[in-house]
Formats: C-alpha cells, structure tokens, sequence
C-alpha cells in the first residue's frame, strides 16, 4: 500500500502540484544533508537496496497478489537521508516501467518515504525498549504500512476535494467501502510484509549484526 | 515487470529509437499535457490508440504492450469506480487518459535505454540524484541474474504455496536475507572500484544535445496529440 498505482492525467492538477513542491523540497533539504553527512559513499549501498526494493515489488505472494516492499528494511539500512532518496528513485523507476503515472511520482514518492523514514525510526526506538530485533522490526513495519496507507487513503479522499461537488453529493459512497476493502486486505498484507521483515532482520542478526545494530 | 524485455527492445534500431532521449521526453511531456487536458472520452480515446500503435510501430510485442498498459488502465478503472457519479462518460474518459498516458510513456521506455533517459535529465536533476538512479539500474541487472536463481532455488526446496501465503512468506525471508547481504558487499566493492577508476563525484558528464532528423518523429507526435487535444476543447 506504499504507492499509488494511478497513472498520469486522472489527478487534480493541484493536487499533483502540491506533491511535486513538498518532494522537491524535501530534495533539495535531504541533498544538502547528504553533502554535509558526506553520503556519497552510501551510493553505491543506496543503488543495491533501492533495485532489491524493485525487485520485491515484482514478487507476489500469492493468493493474495501481495507485493513485497521491503520499505522497512530499507529504512534500517540506509537511514533517513538516503532513505528519502532511495523513495524518489524506487517511485521514478516504478513510473517508468508503467507502475503509476510520472506525473504521480511526486504523491508516492512522500508516501513512500513515510514509510521508510518511520520504519527506521520505530525499528531503532523499539530496539531502545529492548525488544528483539526481529519483533521490532515486525512491529515497525506493521505501524509503517498502516501510517503509509491512511497517507495514500488521504491523498486519495484530497483528489477528490472540489469544495463544489462535495457541497452538492456529499462524499462518494465508494470511498468507505473502498477503505474497509484496503484496511480489510491491506491488514493481510501488513502481516505479511512483517513476518519477511523479521525474517529478513533475523537473518541479518545472525550473520551481520552490524547492520541492524544501533550506532 | 520483465526489465530484461523492456531493456532489449530499447536497444534496438528504428526511427524513434534513433531520435534523441531530449526530443523524446519533450514528445511525451506534450503528451501528457494534451491527455490531461482533454475533457472529450473520443478524443482521448483516439489519442490512447494512436500512441499504442506507436508503440507497436517500435516492434514491441502486442500483448506485452497491451498488458503493460491495461495495468494502468485497470488501476484507473478502480479510480472511476471509487469516484463514480453516475456518468459513463466520465468514467471512460478516465480510464482512457490512463491507457494514453501509459502508452506515451512506454513509447518513451522500450526505444530509450534507461541510462540515456537519466543523462538526458542531468541537465535539471542533480548530480547526486542521477548517478544514484544510474547505479540503480545497473544494480538491478547485477541482481537479477541472482534473484531468479535464488527464486528458482527456493521454488525447488521449500515450495511456493498458493494455498498458504504465511508458508510462501517464511520460505522467502532468508532468501531475501542472503541476497541482501550479497547485494551489501557488492555495493562496497563496486564503490572501491568506482574510485579507483577516477569518479570524483560524477558517473557521466551530460551529453550536449544536437538536432537530427529523427527528432522530428516524436516532437510531432507530441505536438500533433497537443494539437488535436486543444483544437477539440470547449464544449
């Protein structure tokens, strides 16, 4: 649920307009960040994670026809600047192959990053409560994909907002049921997302704890 | 998702593969502009059409490209769905901006390798930026090769089931975990090996545009869509 499948031309100009000004913005902040963290050696790291993240997303565990996001993961191994980075890139790549419109990139890309910006940062607090790794990992992806969804449910409820029509029909019927059907499947998925996270950080424990380990 | 497809088809030689990524990109951004800002279902419709058979016209397979595009339309569907008001028209019109606005931007990919649609870009995007999407794509072709094996691996000895998706989960998790930690390694050697091959902070210097005959293909189809689109507003 981390990104908008909608292509280009069906959402309101402005609300395209708005998310291009805050990810460009966000941009422009990050990459001044990275140049003063000296990040450009994480590059190539932000390159492997950001293709394994695409990857992923083009597997499906059926019968649920769930993709994998690996957000989380992402946000534990290349933290907040290269995070937010890795976000726009996945988005653009994702656009270009069909996966959303380009024009759209600019309302996942946030969404996106939300979703690996507060993984990383619920999976370093969790582990500052002392909970096993693979649990916090587990329990941050769960809270990072439902905050992602209620983002990309929002944006959805935004395109929408003609003040006009809402005055004159009140609010689409479809939406509700819309919502229950997300947070209904969406749960599934969240659940499943959590148990290859926690593999995946289990494994990592094992043989690399260095990576999962806070600083 | 077939990346290998997608990056053949790119590479062969034709008309729209031989204009420049520049001409290209401005051909799909008037594209996208005339489809957005047509309010007329015939219109956008023509439009969709026009830009699959361009798409056809590169060679690309009809269904891959039908399926490539029927994704988008098919998300744009439950859009219509969720907003509908009782007008087909509407809906249509929806789903047909989708359908055109997918085709423009697969006529883009399956005649322009990736790396030259990101060096096109350098000129607005930054540096940092552009050589993070370029190591992206190579790192996607470095893990392919081990994402099938690996796929394939955990095919044979655990077993996919359709029946059982926590199973199907559980069965991934240290797959993923080894190719991560391979991919990890990977990125620190690539990066040795990036400095010791000079790079200073820049993969590729942009190269400097320069007309050719081919542009001319999809500049006028761009302004041919902008044209038909606005020539057709109004009520």
């Amino acid at each position: 649920m981390s990104h908008l499948h909608l292509p280009d031309g069906i959402l309101p100009l402005w609300l395209v307009m708005v998310g291009w000004i805050v990810t460009v913005a966000a941009v422009l902040v990050d990459l001044r960040l990275a140049r003063r963290l000296e990040l450009r050696r994480s590059l190539p790291r932000l390159g492997f994670v950001s293709a394994l993240m695409l990857l992923a997303m083009s597997a499906e565990i059926l019968p649920l026809a769930y993709h994998l996001n690996l957000s989380v993961i992402a946000g534990i191994l290349l933290g907040p600047a290269m995070g937010l980075l890795s976000a726009l890139i996945v988005c653009l790549f994702l656009a270009l192959l069909g996966h959303g419109g380009l024009t759209v990139v600019g309302l996942n890309a946030p969404i996106l990053a939300i979703e690996i910006l507060l993984g990383g940062l619920w999976f370093r607090a969790f582990l500052g409560l002392r909970l096993n790794a693979p649990l916090a990992a587990a329990l941050s992806t769960l809270l990072s994909l439902a905050t992602s969804t209620c983002a990309m449910l929002a944006v959805v409820w935004l395109s929408r907002l003609e003040p006009a029509r809402i005055v004159e029909h009140g609010r689409p019927a479809h939406f509700e049921a819309f919502v229950h059907l997300v947070f209904t499947l969406g749960s599934i998925g969240w659940l499943l997302e959590a148990l290859v996270t926690a593999g995946i950080v289990h494994y990592l424990c094992r043989v690399r704890p260095s990576l999962v380990e806070p600083a | 998702m077939d990346l290998w497809a997608i990056d053949r088809w790119a590479r062969r030689n034709g008309p729209l593969h031989r204009a420049a990524p520049q001409a290209k990109l401005a051909g799909v951004a008037l594209a996208l502009a005339a489809l957005s800002l047509s309010t007329r279902p015939e219109v956008v419709g023509a439009l969709a059409v026009a830009w699959f058979l361009v798409v056809i016209g590169t060679r690309v397979p009809a269904t891959a490209a039908l399926l490539l595009i029927g994704y988008a339309m098919g998300f744009a569907s439950l859009y219509a769905f969720l907003t509908w008001e009782g007008s087909w028209p509407d809906a249509a019109l929806l789903v047909m901006k989708a359908g055109g606005a997918a085709a423009s931007v697969l006529s883009l990919i399956v005649t322009t390798p990736y790396p030259e649609v990101f060096r096109a870009l350098r000129r607005w995007l930054p540096p940092l930026l552009v050589d993070a999407l370029l190591l992206t794509y190579r790192s996607i072709f470095i893990l392919l090769h081990r994402w099938e094996h690996l796929w394939d691996a955990l095919r044979l000895r655990h077993g996919f089931s359709r029946r059982h998706p926590v199973h199907s989960a559980r069965a991934m998790a240290p797959g993923l975990g080894v190719l991560l930690v391979g991919a990890l390694d990977r990125s620190e050697t690539l990066y040795d090996a990036m400095l010791l091959r000079g790079y200073r902070g820049r993969i590729t210097a942009p190269k400097r545009y320069a007309f050719r005959k081919e542009d001319l293909v999809p500049l006028t189809l761009g302004l041919l869509s902008l044209a038909l689109s606005m020539g057709t507003c109004g009520p």
